[in-house]
Order: structure tokens, then C-alpha cells, then sequence
């Protein structure tokens, strides 16, 4: 084809641009977006430190696409390690649960919980940068359950119930919404047992009161008269 | 034989004896009793702050606001003070400074520490505007100071910590904040960063406004956010229009200074600039002109490669495979491409980068220097015609390849009835079109051809016309020539075939004999009148995709305003 000649291919092509009725066909891709129901139990400590359980529960689809997404499973893991966590999470496992199309997580948080001063404390239930609904379902005692509804990515949407254990003596327990966090109230520990001096003497005591008793059961035995020789 | 149940006591002392063995327990139960009391109540060996600092590696300037906003999350230190002795540590005190960037912080305070407990700090840096300024990597040094207590009424205690830090400059970005020695390579680890993409979509920057102004004269208007078919006309013309000024797909290479996965990634302003842009950069590029006229964007990442996806009003979602910009293939090429290459995306790993939702959060654009106002036209962009023909590169000397490039392509819109003249490219010609019609006038490219073509069209009237001449060819040459190309631009848009209706030998143009052949193509009708005037064969043509026979005389008599004129 001569090359000049391509002018008019090019003019035909604008003139076919400019009398389209624009009657194009809609090009749909649709978005999958997938749904994961998720059951965090949490225990907070005296010092603020968390004990996290959690397990989440997807449909077949939702699962095949998180093992695509985490293949291998470590990088899911690595979330939670120090360099890329906001958190300080330690100890952290994850088991994918294949047959039930499940995923059981469970870690330690250091300082989940703030001492604000005062007695007061502070425990964040979303993280610097997340979005949540959060509701609160109940609170009895020193137990509080909170369910969260957020979008982690465009295609995964959460839904976790927070199952969570205060420390035994948090008093005025109050869940702020507009906070994503709970507040209580608890005398913060002015001190902890030197744990070294505290086993050594809980041993010496343990020896010496063995010594005691056995002694004691000792002289509490008494002692038979050898019999007298059979008869002839 | 022993009558006794038990073995004698030998090592018993006598009854009526010093038992030395209950009195050395009674002393050990005591002293281990008073052992644990005392630890208790001795407070033990006080409070005892540890320490810990982790740094991300590198700063992205272009996203440098992201930085200082909290709800985005993008840390750049944190900090965990933790309490391993045996009280608490009090008025914990955290302030941060990066070297040559910043001063120090405003510390953040937290009341005390329990022995056991920790806590964890986070830095979200306000960063200088200054910092968009860096075109390469500058090494600085993340330092973080921690004051605190031991104990109620102890002096306060000082620890400060760094970590170097490399600053990017304002085109680089590293794909990953995930330290080396915990990324897997995988695909969400290599492309951890991804939301600050985002800052490189720039619809409001003043020169894509301008590109996409002049893109919207193409299409006969502004891209509504209302109507679909506003929206599809605007990005039709946004790709015809690029695929006509040249601007191009290139490939890049991805080694980086730093040995990181990380590109170099252009501005839209850059991608007009250089005529070029990687396949992220075109999809940046067709984002930000979309967004432009309020469209929403994504940004696909998958596996070697990235695409954009528009968002019609409606909801429907359009992909563009922008690499086919190479094959200058038209729009709905490029949407039949992106279809298939998003279905593969989808398939397999992939993330869609929602532009609109980052720029609410606070992912945006950094303050990028000012341009003049004709920037585009010093860097050889045209805007569309208004009626009149400006060539460039002389007849046909442009040399093959350079269509599109700088030869007054574009249409324009006459504000009324108003004269379309050639009088560059002879043989020099004029003809009046109704108002709102466009135009455009280009010489033809090619060696050692002098001609040109002219198209006049109205898509609110369905047509079309055509003036194209070469010099030098009869009219069966140019019967040929014409028939040839309008079947192969038909069978490339899927349009059918060329039929001949109706011809005569025996009709008249401008004074000269003229041989007229109807044809039909699909449902439209093309007329076309093919004649020599002055040693150039011409062919003057009107396509109708809706005919009717008011329509044909409308053109007629457009076409009986066709003359002969003298050149500039």
C-alpha cells in the first residue's frame, strides 16, 4: 500500500468517529467482591497486652481466591511481623483449614491497651489508617462483644465479632464508636514480684515445710513391741 | 524373720533427743517465707525501658502529603517503648526528626508504661513541599528521641535511636515498603505501595485539562458524567487523538539504583511531553483525562503489566488496553484488547488501584511546577481546526510515519455558515459548510506525492465529506486508489463491503467532467465524484449513514458552494 495513501484510511476512520450513533456496546467486567466472617477472642492483661484468637470463615470462592492471594500462606503471616505491622505482634500463626474453607489466626499484641493516666486505659479496636462500623452488642462484667464491618481491600468485605475479655477488675468499661475504641478503668500495677527472689523462697519454703511434715509423720508412728516367742 | 512392719528409724535421732531436722525445716519455711514477702515489697529492680526503632526505607516524594495524613496509614517510624523491669516507667515522651527534611516533632506523651506492657508509637511525618522537588535519591536519617521516667519522681532519662532513609525523587517510586528480609516476592508483597499511585493521576493539572479540552472539540463536546454515551464519545476521541499526535507505548527497563522492584513513572504532563509512557504511565495518563471530565478511573496491576479502567455513568466499566497505541488501532480495539487482558488479570493476582477513593482519602498529587499556558503547543500539539486548513511540513514531505503528528490534525466547530479554503495545498479550493460542522485539512505524507485530503462532517447531521486529491492521477487511478482504501478501512471497522449502486460518466464538478459512483456500504451510502483539475486527480465524496433523499440534497447543495480560489 503506498504510504501516503494511509492519510485517507486515516480520514475514513475519523469520519466513521464522527458520525457513530455512540450506540457501543456497555463493556461490563464485574467487581467479585468477597465476604469473610470472622470471631476474634481477645484477652487483655493487666499491663495491656492482648492474647488474640481469631477465625475466619469464607465461602469456597472467597477461599480459592485468599490462597491465590497468599500463596504462600507466609505472606499472609508476615502482615504481622515488626516491620510492616503498625502493631507490636509477637508469636504470631495462621492454619488454613482447607476442608472448611477456613483460616484460624492467633498472636500476642503488646500494648493493645494505653494507660491514658488516672486509672484510665485505652484499647483501640481499629487500627491507625482502617475503617470500620463498629456496633456494640453487649457488655457484662469485664466481657465485651463488638461486632465489625469493613472493607480491607476493593474485593474482601469483613465481618468480625470481637469477643473481648478486659482485665478482671476494669470497671466503667465505655465503648466509643466514633473512636473504634473501648475505655475502662484499672489501677495501673505499681510493681510486679522480683520473680527470681519470689521462686527461691517460695522453694525454701516448699523444703522446709516437706521437712516439717514428714518429721511430724514420723513421730506419730509408734512402735510395736516385738511378739512374744511361739509356744513350744 | 522381722515381726516389725517397718524397718527401724536408724537415722531418726532418739525420741527424747535435739530433732535437728524439724528445727531445719521450721528455718526453712521461715526464711522462704520471708523471701517472698520481700519480694513483693521491695519494688524490685525498677522500671526499664527498652527501646525499638523500625524506619520504612524510602520516602515517595511524589505521594509526600500521604505521608502526614493519619487515616491513610502510611508510618514512616514506629517506635515501641517496651517496660521490662520490674515498675512502671512514667511521662513517656516520643518526638521524631528527619535529617535535612524536618525539625523535631511534637512529641507524642503517653502517662505511664506497666512493668510488662509496652508501648508503640507511630511517626506520620509533615513533610515540606520542598520535597517534590528532588529529581534523584537523597539519603537522610529517621531519628526518634524517648524521654521517660524510671520511676515517679526519678530524673528523666533520654534514648534516641536512628535509621537511614533514602528520600526518592519526584518520578521514583519503590513498589514495596516491605523490608527485604520479610518479603516473599509475591505479588501483593512486591506491589505493597500501590495506593500511592494514586498521586500520579493528575486531572486537574492545567496541561491535561488543556490536552483534554482539545480532545473534547474532537468529540464534538465535553465528556458528560451523566451519559454513557458522552463519556464513550469522549474517550474515543482521547484515543484517536493520542493515537494521532503519536503518543506511544514504550518499554522501560526496571533497573533501579536502589536494586528494589521500582520504576520511574511519568506524570501525564510527561507522557505529553515525550509522546511515550510505559504501560503505567498510559494507563495514569487515560485515567487522569477521564477523571478530568469526572469520570471515575482505576488502575489495574497485574503480573508485568497495568491497564485502566473507566467508569461510565452508569456504572459500566471500560477497559483500555493503552499499549495498543503502537498499533494505532482505534478505540474499540483497544477496549476488545483490554477486555481479554482484564479477564486474564482477574484470573490470577491483581490489584485494582480506585483512584477517586485515594484522592478522597488524601493520596493526591503533589504541587507540580508551572507550565505556560501554550506549553502544548511548543511541544507540537494542534488543537482541532476551526474551519481553517493550517499544514505543516509542506506537500507530502512529512515522510511516512508522521501522520498525525503535526499536520493541523483535529477538527473544529464553525460557530456558523462559514467558508472551509484550502489555500496552502494546490490546487487551492474553497466550499461552505452549515454551522456546527468540523473540519480538518492535511497535506498528504509521502515521498515525492503532492495532495492533500480534507474531511467536513457533522454528526448530529450523519455525514461526512471528503476532498482528496494527488497529483499527477487520472480518474480511473483514482477510482482505484479510492475504492481500495474505503474497502480496507470497511473491513477493519467490520463495516461490510463496498458495493457499487449507480455510476454515470456524464455529470460536472467545479467546472470539470466528473464521473459519479454510488456506492453502498452496509447501510451507507457514499457518492462520490471522481475528475482532474490542473494535473490532480480529485475525488470529492459524501458518506450518509442514515440516508434519505433530504439529506442528499442538503450535501448537493453544499457541494455546489465548491471553487476554485486563488492560493495565500
Amino acid at each position: 500500500m503506498k504510504p501516503w495513501l494511509a492519510s485517507i484510511i486515516t480520514l475514513m476512520f475519523l469520519a466513521s468517529l464522527l458520525l457513530a450513533t455512540a450506540q457501543q456496546p456497555s463493556w461490563q467486567i464485574p467487581l467479585t467482591v468477597m465476604e469473610i466472617e470472622g470471631e476474634l477472642h481477645a484477652s487483655i492483661d493487666s499491663s495491656g497486652n492482648a492474647v488474640v484468637k481469631g477465625e475466619y470463615k469464607m465461602s469456597a470462592a472467597s477461599y480459592k481466591m485468599f490462597k491465590e492471594t497468599y500463596s504462600p500462606l507466609s505472606t499472609f503471616i508476615r502482615q504481622f511481623n515488626w516491620g510492616s505491622n503498625p502493631a507490636y505482634i509477637v508469636n504470631a500463626t495462621v492454619k488454613a483449614d482447607d476442608a472448611n474453607n477456613k483460616v484460624v489466626i492467633e498472636y500476642k499484641q503488646y500494648g493493645a491497651a494505653v494507660y491514658m493516666g488516672d486509672g484510665k486505659w485505652r484499647l483501640r479496636l481499629i487500627g491507625p489508617g482502617e475503617y470500620a462500623d463498629l456496633k456494640l452488642l453487649s457488655s457484662e462484667d469485664n466481657k465485651v462483644v463488638v461486632t465489625a464491618t469493613y472493607m480491607a481491600t476493593a474485593e474482601a468485605k469483613f465481618t468480625e465479632t470481637l469477643y473481648l475479655t478486659l482485665p478482671k477488675n476494669a470497671k466503667n468499661i465505655e465503648f466509643k464508636e466514633d473512636e473504634g475504641a473501648l475505655y475502662y478503668e484499672l489501677p495501673l500495677p505499681e510493681k510486679t514480684a522480683n520473680k527470681s527472689s519470689m521462686f527461691s523462697g517460695a522453694i525454701l519454703a516448699v523444703m522446709g515445710a516437706a521437712l516439717i511434715v514428714v518429721r511430724a509423720k514420723k513421730r506419730e508412728e509408734p512402735e510395736y513391741p516385738a511378739p512374744p516367742p511361739p509356744p513350744p | 524373720m522381722r515381726l516389725s512392719s517397718r524397718k527401724p528409724a536408724r537415722w531418726l535421732p532418739r525420741k527424747d533427743g535435739f530433732d535437728a531436722v524439724l528445727v531445719v525445716g521450721v528455718l526453712l519455711l521461715v526464711v522462704g517465707i520471708v523471701i517472698v514477702s520481700l519480694s513483693f515489697r521491695a519494688g524490685g529492680e525498677g522500671g526499664n525501658a527498652d527501646v525499638k526503632l523500625v524506619a520504612r526505607e524510602h520516602i515517595v516524594s511524589a505521594a509526600y502529603k500521604a505521608y502526614g495524613n493519619k487515616k491513610l496509614g502510611f508510618w514512616l517510624a514506629k517506635t515501641v517503648v517496651e517496660n521490662k523491669g520490674d515498675t512502671p516507667i512514667y511521662s513517656v515522651k516520643i518526638s521524631y526528626m528527619i535529617e535535612g527534611f524536618t525539625g523535631w516533632s511534637q512529641p507524642h506523651e503517653y502517662a505511664a508504661v506497666p512493668p510488662g506492657g509496652a508501648v508503640v508509637d507511630l511517626y506520620y511525618p509533615v513533610l515540606p513541599p520542598s520535597i517534590a522537588k528532588l529529581t534523584s535519591a537523597t539519603p537522610s536519617k529517621i531519628v526518634v528521641r524517648v524521654e521517660y521516667r524510671p520511676s515517679k519522681n526519678a530524673d528523666p532519662v533520654t534514648v534516641t535511636k536512628d535509621e537511614q532513609i533514602t528520600v526518592l525523587g519526584i518520578n521514583d517510586i519503590v513498589f514495596s515498603s516491605i523490608p527485604p528480609e520479610e518479603s516473599t516476592g509475591s505479588f501483593q508483597d512486591i506491589f505493597s505501595n500501590y495506593p500511592l499511585l494514586a498521586a500520579w493521576v493528575t486531572p486537574s493539572d492545567p496541561v491535561v485539562v488543556r490536552y483534554a479540552g482539545m480532545v473534547a472539540q474532537l468529540a464534538g463536546g465535553p465528556a458528560t458524567s451523566l451519559s454513557d454515551e458522552e463519556a464513550i464519545k469522549f474517550l474515543s476521541a482521547a484515543w484517536e487523538y493520542s493515537v494521532l499526535n503519536g503518543i506511544s507505548y514504550q518499554t522501560e527497563s526496571s533497573a533501579y539504583w536502589s536494586g528494589r522492584f521500582s520504576e520511574h513513572i511519568k506524570f501525564p504532563r510527561d507522557v505529553l511531553r515525550d509522546r511515550s509512557g510505559t504501560c503505567i504511565d498510559t494507563a495514569i495518563f487515560f485515567a487522569s483525562l477521564a477523571m478530568s471530565q469526572g469520570l471515575e478511573a482505576y488502575i489495574v496491576l497485574m503480573p508485568g503489566h497495568a491497564f485502566p479502567i473507566i467508569k461510565l455513568p452508569s456504572g459500566a466499566l471500560v477497559p483500555i488496553e493503552s499499549t495498543r497505541l503502537n498499533a494505532r488501532v482505534d478505540f474499540n480495539d483497544a477496549v476488545q484488547t483490554g477486555l481479554k487482558v482484564a479477564q486474564m488479570a482477574f484470573a490470577g493476582p491483581h490489584i485494582i488501584v480506585d483512584i477517586a477513593t485515594l484522592h478522597a482519602e488524601g493520596i493526591v498529587p503533589p504541587e507540580l511546577p508551572e507550565l505556560p499556558p501554550n506549553v502544548l503547543e511548543q511541544w507540537g500539539y494542534k488543537p482541532p481546526s476551526v474551519m481553517q486548513q493550517q499544514p505543516h511540513g509542506g506537500g507530502g514531505q512529512g515522510g511516512v510515519g508522521q501522520e498525525g503528528g503535526q499536520g493541523g490534525q483535529g477538527a473544529g466547530e464553525a460557530g456558523g455558515s462559514a467558508v472551509v479554503a484550502n489555500t496552502r495545498i494546490p490546487p487551492f479550493w474553497a466550499i461552505e459548510a452549515p454551522p456546527g460542522w468540523q473540519a480538518q485539512i492535511q497535506p498528504l505524507q509521502g515521498q515525492g506525492v503532492t495532495g492533500g485530503t480534507a474531511m467536513i462532517a457533522s454528526q448530529q447531521a450523519g455525514a461526512a465529506i471528503i476532498v482528496f486529491w494527488v497529483q499527477g492521477l487520472d480518474v480511473n487511478a483514482m477510482r482505484r486508489a479510492f475504492e481500495d482504501m474505503v474497502s480496507r478501512s470497511l473491513q477493519q471497522q467490520g463495516g461490510g463491503q463496498l458495493v457499487v449502486e449507480h455510476e454515470n460518466p456524464n455529470t460536472e464538478f467545479a467546472g470539470e467532467k466528473a464521473l459519479m459512483v454510488a456506492y453502498k456500504a452496509g447501510s451507507s451510502l457514499i457518492i462520490t465524484r471522481y475528475f482532474v483539475h490542473e494535473g490532480y486527480g480529485f475525488v470529492v465524496a459524501y458518506q450518509l449513514v442514515q440516508p434519505s433523499q433530504d439529506l442528499i440534497n442538503s450535501i448537493e447543495e453544499i457541494l455546489r458552494t465548491f471553487q476554485w480560489v486563488a492560493g495565500v
